[in-house]
């Protein structure tokens, strides 16, 4: 092939990274005490994805992106911060449940059986939500990743 | 013509951005949707709307944000917002930190309009500015 020939670039170039900015996202969102930075514009997703963003730049300097490209990159870094977070979720539920199951043990019948009948629609929630966490994840996550090329990352942009 | 994933990406947006303004009508029966919204959401019930006794299950801001988000969505694509978009939302992103930072630290009580409004502008800055650069301009035939 002839080098002056540009290569193709494909979508899998972003693998490694998508997963970086997913796991990002999805461990900073699930942290409860650093909830109080989501004040402004739900941050920590966005600020997960952009991270991830910065590291695929710095790893791949010659390399520019189209600005559907980064939006791809930030709604599948996105969904996976979604999985990741309501995976997350659904373990502290189920911890802090058997947590406060051993608690309760010493408590009457009834309210033991309004306990239990509480923690079982939690639970079956927590399931029912993950759907809705990977798109409410993937649409910041896209809007972090395009935010962040057109305010950080300006000269890497090229026209599709 | 947009392309089907621009007519997808604008319908996931404003689902997204309907979503906790959908819930509404369900009050406190939404409490399991509010788990949904944790991740993204301080969640404070002083500075939420309430609508029949039961706070939304995003503050104010968010929920301009998320209202803006919906519009942006809706909105075609406009040539001002393509040529200007950046300075418009580093504009309201400025505008909506400092509003943050007044209300948060200076005021002595919370202003919703005004939590809304910066929330709104920013969302649908955001939304219109990422449709205004992924579509291109329409060409205009000659008569």
């Amino acid at each position: 092939m002839d080098e002056a020939t540009p290569q193709p670039r494909r979508f899998s170039r972003f693998t490694k990274h998508v997963i970086l900015g997913a796991v990002f996202g999805g461990v900073l969102s699930s942290i409860p005490v650093l909830s109080c930075i989501n004040c402004l514009f739900c941050l920590l997703n966005m600020a997960g994805v952009v991270f991830a963003l910065s590291l695929y730049l710095k790893a791949n300097p010659e390399d520019t992106l189209t600005v559907g490209e980064s939006v791809g990159f930030g709604a599948a870094a996105g969904a996976g911060a979604g999985l990741i977070a309501s995976i997350a979720s659904l373990l502290l539920n189920l911890m802090f449940g058997t947590m406060m199951a051993a608690m309760t043990e010493s408590m009457p019948d009834v309210a033991n059986n309004e306990f239990f009948k509480s923690m079982a629609v939690g639970g079956a929630m927590s399931i029912l939500l993950v759907p809705v966490y990977i798109i409410l994840f993937s649409v910041f996550g896209l809007l972090g990743a395009f935010l962040g090329m057109k305010l950080f990352f300006k000269t890497r942009l090229r026209q599709s | 013509m947009p392309s089907i994933y621009h007519i997808l990406l604008r319908l996931l947006l404003i689902l997204a951005g309907a979503l906790p303004w959908l819930l509404i009508p369900f009050g406190s029966d939404a409490q399991g949707m509010r788990l949904a919204f944790r991740s993204f959401c301080h969640q404070i019930p002083e500075r939420s709307l309430i609508f029949s006794d039961s706070p939304m299950v995003v503050c104010s801001r968010c929920a301009g944000i998320y209202a803006g988000m919906a519009i942006g969505a809706m909105t075609p694509r406009l040539g001002f917002l393509a040529r200007h978009g950046r300075k418009a939302l580093w504009a309201v992103l400025c505008v909506a930190l400092l509003d943050a930072l007044i209300q948060n630290h200076l005021a002595h009580s919370v202003n919703h309009i005004f939590r809304i409004t910066t929330g709104f502008i920013a969302g649908w800055a955001a939304s219109a500015y990422l449709f205004s650069s992924i579509e291109k301009p329409r060409k205009v035939q000659a008569l």
